[in-house]
């Protein structure tokens, strides 16, 4: 997979500086030609553990310094480099010494230098070390800096900001008025604007800790767990649906009921690590007594990923990466294919988890997560399906009775498929079908490998049979004559006088007097002999090979599941999963192939991942909860706080959320960052505690006025001199379109609604990983395809047509109208208009504009300027 | 960026900020995508491209190869016999060879070798072909090779051909979505996952119109509103700018909200001229009859005179799709199939080529021919009617946008089974089309989850035969 960093596309200034190649040279890309040679041919001798020479080529300073002889490369002057020089020495001084390197490359490293030896700074070519990073590195609680006497602090958390402030001589924005801080902080902990009269409560109210209060009733009212249950749904990559699985259903029935787990668990501010632990292991949690079985949805955090066609690797690749990129900030899952390149983690790490998740899987019956109620309703229900899965347990068990038969009765017809499938490679069938009646694959398979074990080939009368089905076709019934009077094998004289009696002539009809002979000695006892094979040897695809007699069995299987979804009465289920009875140590994939197995993953949690522990029990998800939510794990909290800060800020203290590794951005204040961490462990991994503390800090609470120099200096407000406007993304926009439109349904969780139109808060939409709605993309709305670090913010006039043209929004504009009373009295409803949706009074001029308007206007004025309101921009941005 | 005094200087700007993928806003999105900062402007090309646009005629379903650019005689011959050599596996079950009941003849100077299938299109433009006879797929599954086909990989989500158009190449025009997909009648298989952006912004996802619909204002969601026109709204648009202005000048530092708030306020002016413009683009109605005429009254007639119109307007890739399901996934009744297929086809794509020819617009636009596949030369069974699906060799061609026209590339074995003379991978494909559009494959890269992607993977290598 392509995994080299982006170096030439950095932008224009780089293009100024590039050497362009020489005619008849190609550009040398260091990344894509150079780095590779260096890391397999040079590095063994000349990297950081051995530096024969004391050359070094594992990074530029080092390589560009030279070694014992001096310097190796000259840029521009391929012969004037020693490094270049060696590649095409003699036999004594050539490198490197023992397998020299082909034409073609010694070529690209001539054109490198020649192209001025071009090595981006930062590239190091061995992957970091775990003690290099600093996102692997334990945090430790940091001193809180003492603070600048001319900045006033609020929390612990001001006193690290102003310390770089002051040190950058910047200024400092002055904090915001009331009601802008009060309309900020709603968005930031509800997703929606306050009402007028909730705006003008807060500005009257006189008490000291009035802003304490206001906090705690944004916290309280269930506004506050939807909006952080779907921020949440970002990192989960949320769906209710499981992409392409060809002609199965691909509806998660009761994807909601995570959905509703997330809304409960936020509005109890549950324990971040039970929060966490519950999402990876719920049912072992509740197997060892450590959790209830209400947390079983809990699940759907691993299970509600995308299903790629049901290719198992990649469910298990897409589970690895929301728990390691989504949890822990870390890419692990470029390492199923080859060593991460630039972060500590091996494939045999990738594999350790991948055999975690290997040895997790969906239970056949999806568990229930409540006691079931008491009622004649779901006695009902539970005896219609007892019914409906007695009927398919007959079916199967009759087709598998049917299937055994068959092979006794046309055992002639067998023997003969039998014998040309013999030496055959076994088929790597994408999909394994016959007609109806034809022998089935997998017990023929049976057969065969039953046939050619040692004891059958001694067998008096097998051991017959393998040596006729071996006879050419030429000379048939000569070769079966000779072969009868051998007397190699004890076989029975009946048999063999049966058949010399039917003068064969073709093995057909060999088979068929063979077959008469045999058929009634066939024992019942056998446990072994293919025709006595159990049920539970077969899938069901191999009981039912022919699309016909597969439809029916997909038809009964279907009448269960489909009554267990919706059947009158039937109770909702967690998308669990459970650990495989056996587990088993898995495999690393060589270049990531299934196909190509190479040595065994050991069974640990890898501590690459931040922290290790054996696995002992399992799958290992258990190992793999604990681990990460131990208090010394140091990605687990770092990642949650940087979201939450992202969330409070607009940007996180580390700008790239899902990313922590050597490739992302290191923390603009990295004790600010552990600081957090800390005291969130201490305050008893509480977000709630948290978000109260940013909340109520002087940093947070920073006007988006920028002070002078700020730009110049802070061009992307690093610092955080300031607060900064942001855009509401596309939830918040829809939920406060139909708050102030009156026409918001307050009902808090449930199944999700396919209806675009549906006045539900936007987190109750279903989502269709295949078919999730343009608008919603169009507004940045996620991928569900995988982890959600942070949302894209695109402009587009699709955008603006949707907010101009769709009917939604016309209804919302109605209501709206409606809600600010008698337009014809233009002053007082322009006020409540502004009230309603921007929460603030006009000025005197936007009245004068609004009533002008109105004047202008006929009677669909009103509406059309409440859409102007709703669609402007202080509506859709947040100070 | 200057201070502006009014929203018609603002307005103004546009040409001033073109980029991505309206022509609008790149500061907007580039200061605040996460993954990139700053590189969702247009990537300079490594070197001019021929091409700047790209059609993608899709025959979905997988039209077969031996029944229409690739003759195989032998079929004749061997007709109901087995393929002499071991026979490929097939999908499903096939007995022997199925000649082809097309006639095939030579074209133009070229001499292309085309069946009667697409008798009209070679009289015209044989010299203008590339036909790569030796393209192969991974699997003779429909899902995995549309995928393949589309977006450089059979299972995972990854971003669809035109999505990486738009992030390289941004667009020309502003009031028109630059990636649009026609498919009348209901989804391809697999549905939206074809043009889809992935990790991309969704912004880069192609537009779908259903083309089976003649009524323009259905084409496209929410070009029109229910009850007022565009008369109507320019005192509201007036408005809106009014109030934004004010917005605005509350927030004078030039920081990246300040430029998201620009980039806003512009994206509804240019909504506002959208309604009209894109309605005139839908809109056949003054096209002349004489052309209609030539290029049909037909869905396929009308998808390709609305493809000239589209990428008139600066769209950057249009996708043309046979329709929804799997047209020409023909396991049996072939004859008739493909026949009414082609012949809903020939004439369109005939008419098409000549008007983009006439325009001066053929050699900066790439048309790419082809399915997801093509068909196996042995039938189908039990009806003996058809071809089953075939990876491991099959046909497409590209014409315009700089390549080797009147040419043939590759070539399958005698049979037409196996692609076994310069196989060309989907990969290649998408490599070779990427370069006639100015890229390298391996440069064009977007940063996500740790990793720089490009639609090549870590395969493609640029066919140089395909290139005039």
């Amino acid at each position: 997979m392509a995994c080299k960093p982006q170096l030439c596309w950095i932008g224009c200034a780089f293009w100024a500086t590039f050497a362009f190649p020489a005619k008849g040279e190609e550009p040398v890309d260091f990344e894509k030609h150079i780095r590779p040679l260096f890391v397999e041919h040079c590095l063994a001798c000349h990297g950081p553990k051995k530096q024969q020479a004391s050359l070094r080529l594992d990074s530029r300073n080092h390589a560009l310094t030279g070694g014992e002889s001096g310097k190796v490369i000259v840029p521009g002057k391929p012969d004037a480099s020693a490094l270049y020089q060696h590649l095409l020495s003699d036999a004594e001084k050539r490198m490197p010494p023992k397998n020299p390197l082909s034409k073609e490359q010694i070529t690209k490293i001539r054109d490198w230098i020649s192209q001025g030896a071009n090595w981006p700074k930062e590239t190091v070519v061995v992957a970091a070390k775990a003690s290099d990073l600093w996102a692997l590195k334990t945090p430790v609680s940091p001193p809180i800096p003492k603070g600048v006497a001319s900045i006033p602090c609020k929390d612990p958390i001001d006193r690290f900001i102003a310390e770089k402030i002051h040190k950058e001589g910047l200024a400092l924005a002055p904090v915001a008025d009331p009601r802008t801080l009060y309309r900020r902080a709603s968005f930031v902990l509800t997703g929606l604007p306050p009402t007028p009269e909730k705006m003008e409560a807060f500005l009257n109210d006189k008490r000291p800790d009035a802003w304490q209060w206001a906090l705690e009733e944004l916290f309280e009212g269930t506004a506050h767990s939807e909006r952080w249950a779907r921020h949440w749904m970002d990192v989960s990559r949320y769906s209710d649906t499981k992409g392409y699985v060809f002609f199965q259903d691909g509806q998660y029935p009761w994807s909601w009921a995570y959905r509703d787990w997330l809304i409960r668990a936020f509005r109890e501010d549950r324990r971040f690590d039970g929060f966490i632990k519950a999402q990876i292991a719920a049912d072992r949690l509740l197997e060892t007594g450590r959790g209830p079985v209400e947390d079983l949805p809990a699940l759907g955090f691993l299970a509600l990923g995308g299903r790629f066609m049901n290719n198992n690797h990649d469910i298990i690749d897409d589970r690895i990466d929301v728990v390691s990129r989504g949890l822990l900030g870390l890419t692990v899952t470029c390492a199923r294919c080859h060593d991460h390149k630039f972060d500590p983690v091996s494939m045999a790490d990738y594999y350790s988890l991948h055999s975690v998740f290997a040895n997790s899987v969906e239970p056949e019956v999806p568990p229930l997560f409540g006691a079931p109620p008491i009622t004649p309703e779901y006695e009902a229900f539970r005896k219609e399906l007892v019914l409906r899965e007695e009927k398919l347990v007959l079916l199967i068990r009759e087709k598998h009775q049917k299937n055994l038969s068959a092979s006794k009765e046309r055992l002639a017809e067998h023997l003969i498929v039998l014998q040309t499938l013999r030496g055959k490679p076994a088929q790597d069938d994408f999909m394994l079908l016959t007609d109806p009646n034809e022998p089935n694959p997998t017990l023929l398979k049976r057969w065969r490998v039953w046939l050619d074990s040692p004891a059958q080939k001694t067998d008096p009368i097998w051991g017959l049979w393998w040596r006729i089905e071996g006879l050419p076709p030429e000379g048939f019934a000569q070769k079966l004559a000779l072969l009868l009077q051998d007397k190699i094998i004890q076989s029975p004289k009946d048999l063999v006088a049966g058949i010399e009696k039917a003068k064969p002539n073709t093995l057909a009809e060999a088979a068929k007097a063979f077959a008469g002979f045999v058929t009634k000695t066939l024992s019942p006892q056998d446990r072994n002999a293919p025709w006595n094979t159990p049920q539970a040897a077969f899938t069901d695809l191999e009981l039912f090979p022919d699309r016909p007699s597969q439809a029916v069995l997909q038809d009964l299987r279907k009448k269960v599941e489909q009554w267990r979804i919706d059947g009158k009465g039937a109770p909702p289920r967690a998308h669990a999963l459970v650990d495989t009875p056996d587990p088993k140590p898995g495999r690393i994939y060589l270049r990531g192939n299934p196909l190509r197995p190479g040595p065994e993953a050991a069974r640990i949690i890898p501590p690459s991942i931040g922290r290790s522990m054996p696995i002992t029990s399992g799958s290992g998800r258990l190992e793999l909860a604990e681990t990460i939510t131990h208090a010394q794990h140091p990605l687990l909290v770092r990642v949650w706080v940087n979201r939450v800060w992202m969330t409070c800020f607009g940007e996180g203290l580390v700008r790239t959320p899902g990313d922590f590794g050597s490739r992302g951005e290191p923390p603009t204040h990295p004790e600010l960052l552990d600081h957090l961490a800390h005291s969130f462990i201490e305050d008893g991994w509480s977000t709630r505690r948290l978000l109260r503390r940013i909340l109520s800090s002087a940093s947070w609470a920073r006007s988006v006025q920028i002070p002078a120099g700020s730009l110049e200096k802070d061009p992307e407000n690093r610092l955080l001199s300031h607060q900064s406007s942001r855009r509401l993304d596309f939830e918040a926009l829809r939920d406060s379109m139909l708050l102030v439109s009156g026409r918001l349904n307050p009902s808090v969780s449930g199944p999700s609604s396919k209806d675009l139109n549906a006045p539900r808060r936007t987190l109750y939409l279903h989502i269709d990983r295949l078919q999730i709605p343009g608008i919603l993309r169009n507004f940045d709305f996620p991928s569900p395809d995988a982890t959600s670090p942070k949302r894209d913010q695109t402009t587009t006039p699709i955008q603006a047509l949707w907010l101009l043209n769709n009917p939604f929004g016309m209804v919302c504009a109605e209501g709206l109208a409606k809600r600010a009373g008698d337009s014809a009295k233009a002053d007082a409803w322009t006020n409540a208009l502004f009230r309603i949706a921007l929460q603030r009074p006009p000025s005197k001029e936007e009245t004068t504009t609004i009533k002008d308007f109105l004047t202008k206007q006929g009677p669909d004025g009103p509406v059309r300027a409440a859409q102007a309101l709703l669609a402007s921009n202080e509506f859709t941005f947040v100070d | 960026m200057k201070q502006k005094g009014s929203i018609l200087e603002l307005v103004n700007r546009r040409g001033f900020l073109g980029a991505l993928p309206y022509g609008l806003g790149a500061t907007a999105m580039a200061l605040t995508n996460p993954a990139t900062a700053g590189d969702l402007t247009p990537h300079p090309s490594r070197f001019p491209g021929k091409a700047k646009r790209v059609v993608h005629l899709f025959m979905n379903g997988g039209p077969s190869q031996v029944d229409t650019f690739d003759p195989k005689p032998l079929l004749d011959k061997y007709h109901g016999k087995p393929v002499p050599e071991a026979s490929l596996r097939t999908e499903r079950k096939t007995a022997g060879v199925m000649r082809s009941p097309f006639k095939f003849q030579k074209y133009g100077q070229s001499g292309l070798e085309v069946s009667e299938l697409f008798h009209l299109t070679a009289t015209r433009h044989a010299d203008r072909l590339c036909v790569v006879r030796s393209m192969f797929a991974e699997v003779p599954n429909h899902e995995p090779s549309l995928m393949l086909m589309n977006t450089g990989d059979g299972r995972l989500p990854r971003p669809s051909l035109g999505s990486w158009l738009l992030y390289g190449l941004g667009t020309e025009g502003e009031n028109l979505p630059a990636f649009v997909v026609l498919c009348p009648g209901g989804l391809p298989i697999v549905g939206v996952q074809n043009w889809r952006s992935a990790f991309l912004p969704g912004a880069f996802q192609g537009v779908h119109l259903d083309t089976s619909q003649t009524d323009p204002t259905k084409l496209l969601e929410n070009l029109k509103h229910q009850k007022w026109n565009s008369n109507d709204r320019r005192e509201q648009m007036n408005l809106l700018a009014k109030l934004n202005l004010e917005h605005l000048a509350k927030h004078p530092g030039k920081d990246a909200a300040h430029a998201a708030m620009e980039a806003r306020m512009e994206s509804f002016e240019l909504a506002y001229r959208m309604q009209a413009e894109a309605l005139g683009a839908l809109d056949l109605s003054d096209e002349p009859k004489i052309l209609k005429d030539r290029y049909g009254d037909t869905i396929h007639g009308r998808q390709l005179m609305l493809t000239r119109r589209l990428l008139e307007r600066g769209v950057r890739m249009v996708q043309v799709w046979s329709g929804g399901g799997q047209p020409w996934d023909n396991h049996d009744g072939l004859d008739g199939q493909h026949r009414s297929l082609s012949r809903s086809w020939d004439q369109p794509i005939c008419a098409f080529l000549d008007d983009l020819l006439q325009r001066g617009m053929l050699e900066d636009t790439l048309v790419l021919w082809g399915g997801e596949f093509g068909r196996t030369p042995v039938a189908e069974l039990p009806g003996l009617s058809g071809r089953d699906h075939n990876h491991y060799g099959f046909s497409v061609w590209m014409a315009g946008g700089g390549v080797r026209g009147g040419t043939t590339y590759g070539a399958t074995d005698d049979f037409g089974f196996q692609a076994v003379e310069k196989p060309v991978s989907v990969h290649d494909l998408h490599a070779t089309m990427l370069h006639l559009l100015g890229f390298d494959h391996e440069k064009l890269t977007f940063r996500y989850a740790g990793r720089d992607f490009r639609l090549t993977d870590v395969h493609g290598e640029v066919v140089r035969g395909l290139l005039a």
